[in-house]
Parts: structure tokens; C-alpha cells; sequence
């Protein structure tokens, strides 16, 4: 009965997550932002600052409900995006912005050089696989089962290690 | 309760640092080869707790367990604490290496505090004394990281109530498992808890 209990209560435990994590993607001419914590919760409500490559914050503001904030693309090559959580959480992130402009113009009138073509495609790829982008970043945050075993062996390791040399 | 790197100013993190490495020399003076067991398996316990989560409703959950540590290992909480930091930091980037200090700290002290309030109550009635370790430990901590927090934020009132409140379900639930293990511990494995 005490076994029952006790897993019980071990799946029952209110909490939250130690560390945040910062998802980027461009759409259209806007950046979105989305914090989430290790386990897929987002981070809601929290300072968002975004800095140029000088190192001047040139937008802030907060996260939404959903844990995400969008902005439009600034007019700098670099930038350095910051969330702030409460508790002491705190991640950043840099990014480079590539220069990507259609000429709308010239594509209605139907001329289409290669160039363009290879612009086109490009965003529609980037768009598709925002996604993808996401699963496979959220899957290199998450704790892995491997790694807790491991670490439990880096434990005993290391004090075994101080139990060696200090009975030397 | 990890704080992350590039929170803290200079000056928290080099006394964090500083208290961190008195505790931890005392702790491993403190460390006999007896001990190794002991402190290897808690220091583990702790490592494992803080990572497993589990996803329920909007947030996640797990345990922190330096009460526990506390109560078993006393001073030699601070290695063991120290250790699974570090490797949680390099690891799993929780928390961070610059910030190893701060959270060696605010984890460790309410555990050796502990040590002190509850062991002698450990005998007699082990879940009582395992209970209290584990509720007063998360609270103290809670109010340690408030404290590291300050030089970020003057709102000291604002952060330490956000961070209790948050945890004090963790600190009910924690005292009460804290209580279950030194109760099992006490029936089946005396030496561990040390009789």
C-alpha cells in the first residue's frame, strides 16, 4: 500500500520546469520568438528583449499566453535575442538576417529571372519546414534517459575517484 | 530553483563561489571511506530528481530532495550537492557553470540546517523528522534563490512569494516522500541513515 502511495504521489508533484528554451522562425517579414521550458510548457508572460549587433536593445516587450512574441524583421544584419523568465531563467540567442526582398513587381509582370525563382523557393522550403526545425530542436533539448544513467555513473566516479587519492 | 548563467551579478556569484568551496572542504573533511556509499547514492537521488520531469496540466513536476540529503549526510551535502550541480550543468545546461556556487548554496544550506533542526528527532519518529526536513528545506531554498535574486530585482517581496507559492505543493509533497524513504531506510537499511 506504501508502494502505492508513494508513485502516487511521484506522478502528482506540481511544479516547473529548470530551463527555458528559445525556438526562432521567420515568417513573411516577421520573427517569431516562442520560449518553452524542457518539457513543451511554454513560458507565458515573460520579458522578451531584442538587441543589434552594437548591443542596443532596439524592441522589447512579452511573451503571450502561448509563450510567443513576433516582430518585424529589423534593419540590421545580427541580432541578440534575449527571454527573460521570473526565477532566475534566462536564455539568448543570436541570429543572422539574410537580406530575402521579392521584387513583386517584376514577378507580376512575369519576369521571373533565376534569381527569383531560387528566392521563391527558398521561402516556401523555409515555411515547410519550420516544423520539422521544431521537432528537431525541441528533441536535442530533451533529457534523455542515457544521459541520467550516465550521469549517475559520472557521481560515483568522482567520488570514487576522491576516496582513492585521499586514502593515498 | 537553478538559476541561469548570465542572471547574477559579479559579486553574488564570487561569494556563492566562495561559500560554496568553505562548505564543500568542511563536507569532505567530514568524508570517510565508509561514507562513499552514502554520499555517491544521495548525491545521485538528487541528481536524478531535479531531472525527471513529468507534464501535468500547464507545468511539470519534480522533485528537488536536498532535505533528504541533509538529514543523511549533514556537511557532506555540500559535495554531494555540488557534484550533481555540476553535472547537471554540463550535462543538461541546467542552471550553469558560472552559477554553480549560488545553487550549491541555496540548495545546501537549508539542507545542513536541516541536519542540525531535525536529525535529533530522527530516531524516534523518522517520517516526522524527514517530513519537516523536506518542507523546511524547499522553503528555505525558496527563500535563498529570492535573496540571490535581489541585485537583479528590488522587488525582493514580489519574487520570494512567486517562488514559494510555486513551490509549496513541491515542499508538502517532498516532506512527505522524505518522510516515506527514512521510514523504509530505518526498517531495512539502519546503516545508511546511521542508526
Amino acid at each position: 500500500m506504501k508502494k502505492v502511495i508513494f508513485i502516487f504521489f511521484l506522478f502528482t508533484i506540481l511544479s516547473f520546469a529548470h530551463k527555458i528554451n528559445l525556438f526562432t522562425y521567420k515568417e513573411g517579414d516577421k520573427i517569431f520568438v516562442e520560449g518553452y521550458f524542457s518539457d513543451g510548457a511554454p513560458v507565458k508572460n515573460s520579458l522578451i528583449e531584442i538587441y543589434n549587433e552594437k548591443g542596443e536593445k532596439i524592441i522589447g516587450g512579452k511573451t503571450n499566453e502561448e509563450g510567443l512574441y513576433s516582430f518585424k524583421v529589423p534593419e540590421c544584419k545580427k541580432i541578440k535575442i534575449v527571454l527573460i523568465g521570473d526565477m532566475g531563467h534566462r536564455v539568448e540567442k543570436e541570429i543572422e538576417i539574410i537580406e530575402k526582398k521579392l521584387l513583386k513587381k517584376e514577378i507580376e509582370n512575369k519576369k521571373i529571372d533565376n534569381e527569383e525563382i531560387k528566392k521563391i523557393v527558398e521561402e516556401s522550403i523555409e515555411k515547410a519546414i519550420t516544423p520539422l526545425i521544431k521537432e528537431i530542436q525541441k528533441e536535442k533539448e530533451k533529457v534523455h534517459i542515457l544521459d541520467i544513467i550516465g550521469g549517475i555513473g559520472y557521481i560515483f566516479g568522482i567520488f570514487g575517484i576522491y576516496l582513492y587519492l585521499s586514502k593515498k | 530553483m537553478h538559476i541561469s548563467e548570465g542572471v547574477l551579478s559579479g559579486s553574488v556569484l564570487a561569494s556563492g563561489g566562495v561559500l560554496a568551496i568553505a562548505g564543500t572542504v568542511i563536507g569532505l573533511k567530514d568524508l570517510k571511506g565508509e561514507d562513499f556509499v552514502k554520499v555517491s547514492l544521495l548525491s545521485s537521488s538528487f541528481f536524478v530528481a531535479s531531472l525527471i520531469h513529468v507534464p501535468i496540466g500547464p507545468s511539470s513536476v519534480h522533485l528537488v530532495l536536498n532535505g533528504l540529503c541533509g538529514i543523511i549526510l549533514g556537511w557532506k551535502s555540500f559535495p554531494a550537492i555540488l557534484v550533481s550541480l555540476f553535472l547537471q550543468a554540463i550535462l543538461f545546461q541546467f542552471g550553469g557553470l558560472t552559477t554553480l556556487g549560488v545553487n550549491t548554496c541555496n540548495m545546501a544550506i537549508p539542507a545542513v540546517i536541516s541536519y542540525y533542526l531535525f536529525r535529533s528527532i530522527l530516531k524516534k519518529n523518522p517520517f516526522l523528522s524527514g517530513f519537516l526536513s523536506g518542507l523546511f528545506s524547499i522553503i528555505f531554498s525558496c527563500l535563498l534563490v529570492s535573496i540571490s535574486l535581489i541585485s537583479t530585482n528590488q522587488y525582493f517581496l514580489n519574487i520570494a512569494k512567486t517562488i514559494t507559492i510555486v513551490h509549496l505543493p513541491v515542499a508538502f509533497i517532498e516532506g512527505i516522500i522524505t518522510g516515506f524513504i527514512l521510514t523504509f531506510l530505518k526498517k531495512t537499511k539502519l546503516e545508511i541513515i546511521g542508526g
